[in-house]
């Protein structure tokens, strides 16, 4: 199983991520181990098994619909890299 | 002054005769700090006016914390993915470096209710994902058995040089255990929603799990009981009440079956000298009156690569909110996404970017069956296997991690798909159960043996545990920090 | 010239009327300061709180999805959808991917005299996004401001079968839409502010055809105008691309409502790879059998069975009907009116002509109107009895709206009361007969036309209130004698 540059890319840009031509390099080896050993993935039967996607079996509960109070302005914009008094602020949004 | 006597229940004594003033006591457990911080790098924010703060109420006689407080006179300190107020909270990133949470973790709000005091936040992974020492911004943490190989957490280095009594930190695919493991202490992750994970910070949801570290099983029992407990704030918290695990312990133990995979000596790099030791323990646990039984776990064998695979997507989705807009590191950029790959490329380590996009690829439309969805059904058959072993035993026994605190000399020594410190103990993640780690001191860096228990049954393990602690005596190394003024 | 078939397939979004988002205690509420309803949760901050389901948000999913009747699902489970936008603070969307809470459903509308069914794929909830405000338009903006206030707030989307076949048939499909939502009173369903948005999948094949063609995807449609002219648009645009021998390309386009074309949108790497996973701090909720009764026992009689009872109980028009019925309020209101004065065909058409005219020229809703039913009722009933007439009535209607005041106090204040006395009504004929000599030879030389002026002068004499069949038949006696 061989990954080729395009997917990697693919995949990095899905993540946001830009690697270096060092951390490719790197993945594609650590790929490789991966898909050595993940090969029995494919080969061993799971049967009728359902995909668990999760640790508790539990079920979820619900809540009032009663409004509780919201985070003060301030508290809310104090963390952002970038405000105004009212809004968060991001760069342009199309490219070019 | 030694570290190992800073007992929580001798320091009440001193603190309720005031045998000790609050100031001796700041200034000693602050320089202790300080030299445990300079040494092994184990904490990212230790602040002095808080401890002190923390400690005068101790003396307080207007009390503000009780002395019959159930943690009156603990210390701890908490892994730096569980969110503070107070303090800086950075998941050890560049991301966060200077990010405050709004809120306080449930588990903060809990020990503080207890009259446990904080001492700082430790340093960890970033993400708290995987434990080889890495991907810190601040720098690994260095084994206090030996500096050159890593502590795996300063969760495990804090509890180890004994400037806590405990510690808490997240456990995706067995970081937890593993650091208690390589740094020779005791360490629970708890049954999936045991603790509330109200305010972790975390990477992998499904996994993740906050977890307690201890210089012994009696305090392990005291922590988990201050926090254990349903939280109606999250909805995968557990329905049932957790119990009073010190009193419980106090009762007679039936006699404890024990299984054992027979094909456990089966995972990448395990080392030589582990199989004997294990092998031996085995032997004494039989001595002490535990069945031990080989059972067959085909499966058991895949959890750490279907742990790796789910906790990758699960990653990429938690940790997409890192994007530069509301809060965290942000690069400038010419336009929206450009400043988002930026962001995201500059502010996550080198491991973490790796890891990402390999979550990425796993779950795109051309892997997502084949992977990802295949890893969710193993998930499930690993956790009937052993949900079906759970019912005929009392719990499982394994090696904690196949080798010791990675280093020079121990294997690996490279990042690597799937993690293969994981072997033993991502099975426990997958399956939502309860697993705890006994350290095995030997004359160089120390082993683990873990036993790995029934959904919502921490007491056997704790009972287990306690069975071998008082029948061995644990070497742990004399710190000696009074060449650094305490 | 070859025949085609359109073939348009609606998703239709529906922001729900809870008090607070789906999954923190936020307020919904609209027009607030930016960035005032938020907190760590719906802000995606790390180190927040998890999410906890709304109630409400459930309980209205599972109305609107039986209102449409739909299967529902056992439990409600949510998948994260996952992607970067400024609007998405998490970088990913919380929705229903692989379980819905409602599919195979259908809404029935009326076209041309005879009705058809359009079937609903399915029905479920997720989150909305938060809103970006551009400085300008989004392309020269050199930054934009983000509002996370409708960050999480609850929608419903609802999406059709490719079943709708023309422009008229969607706008016709919306207005159901609305009005069935409005009905069990989940949403407000305003286009214009955005509680309720639609986009359209449009394709056009040749007639007789069963395959679907390549489809555009049509946005921006902000009123039910825009998306009978947007869809109406881009079906032409379609039809002289295929005319031209060339292919449709799929790509999303944008109506462009002043221009009124439909334009398309940069495509780059808008993969819809959104890697949908079941989100792990939302366990599926299961949903007990007493309260799926309970909340089917809450929806009111809908639109379609009022319908076929207007039509057949009272025996109105199927244009009455279809109006009357499509606001549930006014057929209550219409009904209400009927249990004090039961005559279904006027009430209707005093509703329709007098009553909606009112209501749409100032700006009022039902709710608001000051006209209590019995008070329109009583007033019919005067007309009947001849205690007042049509005309007369029509200026104590308007008062009746304009102050709430009941019918027989209003004629008793302005001596309304219809001059029924033929005596005193003689009297006043005998006058006007003696006073307008032209007329009555006119009349006499068989020009009818002079009959209404005589009329005409006595019912000025009494102010209107002489009772117009009385003054003819008076009038006509003394003229023909």
């Amino acid at each position: 199983m061989q990954i080729n540059d395009e997917e990697l890319k693919n995949a990095s840009w899905d993540a946001r991520i830009k690697l270096t031509q060092q951390e490719e390099k790197e993945l594609h080896e650590q790929l490789q181990t991966f898909f050595k050993m993940a090969k029995v993935l494919q080969k061993i039967d799971l049967g009728e098994a359902e995909a668990s996607f999760g640790a508790i079996k539990g079920y979820n509960t619900l809540r009032k619909d009663i409004i509780e109070p919201s985070l003060p302005l301030q508290l809310s914009l104090e963390n952002a890299p970038d405000a105004d008094s009212s809004s968060f602020l991001v760069p342009k949004i199309v490219e070019e | 002054m030694n570290n190992r006597s800073y007992s929580a229940r001798q320091l009440k004594e001193q603190i309720k005769n005031k045998s000790l003033s609050p100031q001796e006591l700041s200034s000693s457990i602050i320089s202790l700090c300080n030299s445990v911080q300079e040494k092994y790098n184990a904490f990212i924010s230790i602040d002095p006016d808080i401890i002190s703060k923390e400690i005068e109420a101790l003396f307080d006689d207007k009390l503000k914390v009780g002395d019959n407080a159930p943690l009156f006179g603990f210390s701890y300190s908490l892994g730096d993915n569980i969110a503070t107020s107070g303090y800086v909270t950075t998941c050890a990133s560049k991301m966060l470096s200077t990010y405050k949470p709004p809120l306080d973790a449930h588990v903060f709000l809990k020990l503080k209710e207890n009259g446990a005091i904080i001492i700082g936040k430790t340093n960890m992974e970033e993400f708290g994902i995987g434990c080889s020492g890495e991907s810190s911004y601040f720098k690994g943490v260095k084994n206090p058995w030996n500096t050159k190989h890593t502590a795996g957490n300063g969760a495990a280095a804090a509890v180890l040089t004994g400037v806590v009594n405990f510690s808490l930190a997240s456990d995706v695919r067995g970081e937890l255990r593993q650091a208690a493991s390589y740094c020779g202490v005791f360490a629970l992750k708890p049954t999936y929603g045991r603790i509330s994970r109200r305010g972790l910070l975390d990477s992998a949801s499904s996994l993740e799990n906050i977890g307690l570290m201890a210089g012994n099983t009696m305090d392990l029992a005291a922590a988990l009981t201050a926090v254990a407990g349903h939280d109606p704030h999250d909805v995968t918290s557990l329905r049932s009440e957790a119990p009073d695990y010190i009193s419980l312990l106090e009762g007679n133990s039936k006699e404890l079956q024990a299984a054992v995979p027979e094909n456990w000596q089966d995972a990448p790099y395990l080392e030589d000298e582990l199989k004997d030791i294990f092998q031996g323990q085995l032997k004494k646990l039989e001595e002490l009156g535990i069945k031990i039984h080989f059972v067959q776990l085909p499966h058991f064998q895949h959890s750490s690569l279907t742990a790796t695979i789910i906790s990758a997507v699960e990653a990429f989705s938690n940790l997409a909110n890192y994007d530069g807009v509301r809060f965290g590191y942000r690069a400038e950029g010419r336009h929206l996404q450009e400043m988002y790959t930026l962001t995201r490329s500059e502010g996550f380590s080198s491991k973490l970017k790796k890891f990402l996009t390999f979550g990425a690829l796993v779950s795109s439309a051309k892997y997502y069956n084949d992977y990802f969805l295949k890893a969710q059904k193993l998930r499930s058959v690993i956790t009937k296997e052993l949900e079906d072993c759970l019912q005929r035993y009392d719990l499982l026994l394994t090696p904690t991690t196949p080798f010791r605190a990675p280093g020079p000399g121990i294997l690996p020594g490279r990042e690597e798909l799937p993690d293969p410190a994981g072997y033993y103990t991502a099975a426990a993640n997958l399956a939502g159960l309860p697993a705890l780690t006994y350290p095995l001191h030997t004359k160089g860096l120390p082993y683990g043996l873990q036993f790995t228990g029934k959904k919502e049954d921490e007491l056997t393990l704790l009972k287990a545990a306690l069975l071998l602690e008082n029948e061995n005596t644990l070497a742990f190394p004399n710190f000696d920090f009074n060449n650094q003024g305490v | 010239m070859p025949e085609f078939e359109t073939v348009i397939g609606l998703e239709v979004h529906v922001e729900l009327l809870t008090n607070t988002k789906l999954f923190c205690g936020c307020s919904t509420a609209f027009g607030a300061d930016p960035n005032t309803q938020v907190c760590p949760l719906c802000l995606g901050l790390p180190g927040g709180t998890l999410p906890k389901l709304n109630e409400k948000a459930v309980e209205y999913t599972i109305k609107a999805a039986m209102a449409l009747n739909c299967r529902i699902a056992d439990e409600i489970t949510f998948d994260r959808k996952n992607y970067y936008y400024a609007d998405l603070p998490k970088g990913f969307q919380i929705s229903q991917f692989f379980q819905p809470t409602g599919r195979d459903g259908y809404v029935e509308i009326h076209l041309d005299g005879r009705s058809k069914k359009i079937g609903i794929h399915q029905v479920h909830l997720e989150e909305d996004t938060g809103k970006l405000l551009h400085m300008g338009d989004i392309i020269s903006s050199p930054y934009s401001r983000v509002d996370f206030n409708r960050a999480g707030v609850p929608l419903i989307e609802i999406v059709t079968e490719p079943d709708i076949r023309s422009p008229e048939e969607a706008r016709l499909f919306l207005q159901k839409l609305r009005s069935i939502l409005r009905y069990i009173a989940i949403s407000d369903c305003k286009m214009e502010e955005g509680s309720m948005r639609c986009d359209a999948n449009i394709s056009i094949r040749p007639a007789g055809s069963k395959e679907l063609r390549t489809k555009t995807e049509l946005k921006n449609m902000n009123s039910f105008r825009a998306v009978f002219r947007g869809i109406e648009y881009e079906v032409e645009r379609q039809r002289s691309v295929v005319m031209e021998g060339k292919e449709v390309i799929p790509q999303t386009r944008h109506w462009d409502e002043a221009k009124g074309i439909t334009k398309a949108m940069r495509s780059k790497l808008v993969s819809a790879n959104y890697r949908c996973f079941p989100d792990p701090n939302l366990p599926p909720y299961k949903l007990p059998a007493e309260w799926l009764e309970e909340i089917r026992k809450s929806i009111p009689e809908l639109p379609d069975s009022r319908y076929s009872r207007f039509t057949g109980e009272y025996g109105l028009p199927p244009y009455d009907a279809e109006i009357l019925t499509a606001s549930r309020e006014i057929a209550d209101y219409y009904e209400a009116v009927l249990t004090g004065y039961n005559e279904p065909k006027s009430v209707s058409n005093w509703i329709m002509s007098e009553l909606l005219r009112l209501l749409n020229s100032t700006n009022t809703g039902i709710n608001d109107c000051k006209i209590k039913p019995e008070d329109l009722g009583k007033l019919l009933q005067m007309i009947d009895k001849g205690t007042i007439s049509g005309k007369i009535a029509k200026g104590v209607f308007e008062e009746m709206f304009a102050t709430g005041k009941k019918p027989e106090d209003i004629i008793k204040e302005k001596g309304l009361t219809q001059i029924s006395d033929e005596d005193t009504i003689a009297k006043i004929v005998d006058s006007v007969l003696a006073g307008n000599p032209g007329s009555v030879e006119d009349y006499r030389k068989g020009k009818n036309k002079a009959l209404g002026f005589l009329v005409g002068q006595v019912m000025k004499e009494t102010k209107g209130k002489a009772n117009p069949q009385l003054v003819n038949k008076l009038l006509k006696e003394k003229l023909d004698r």
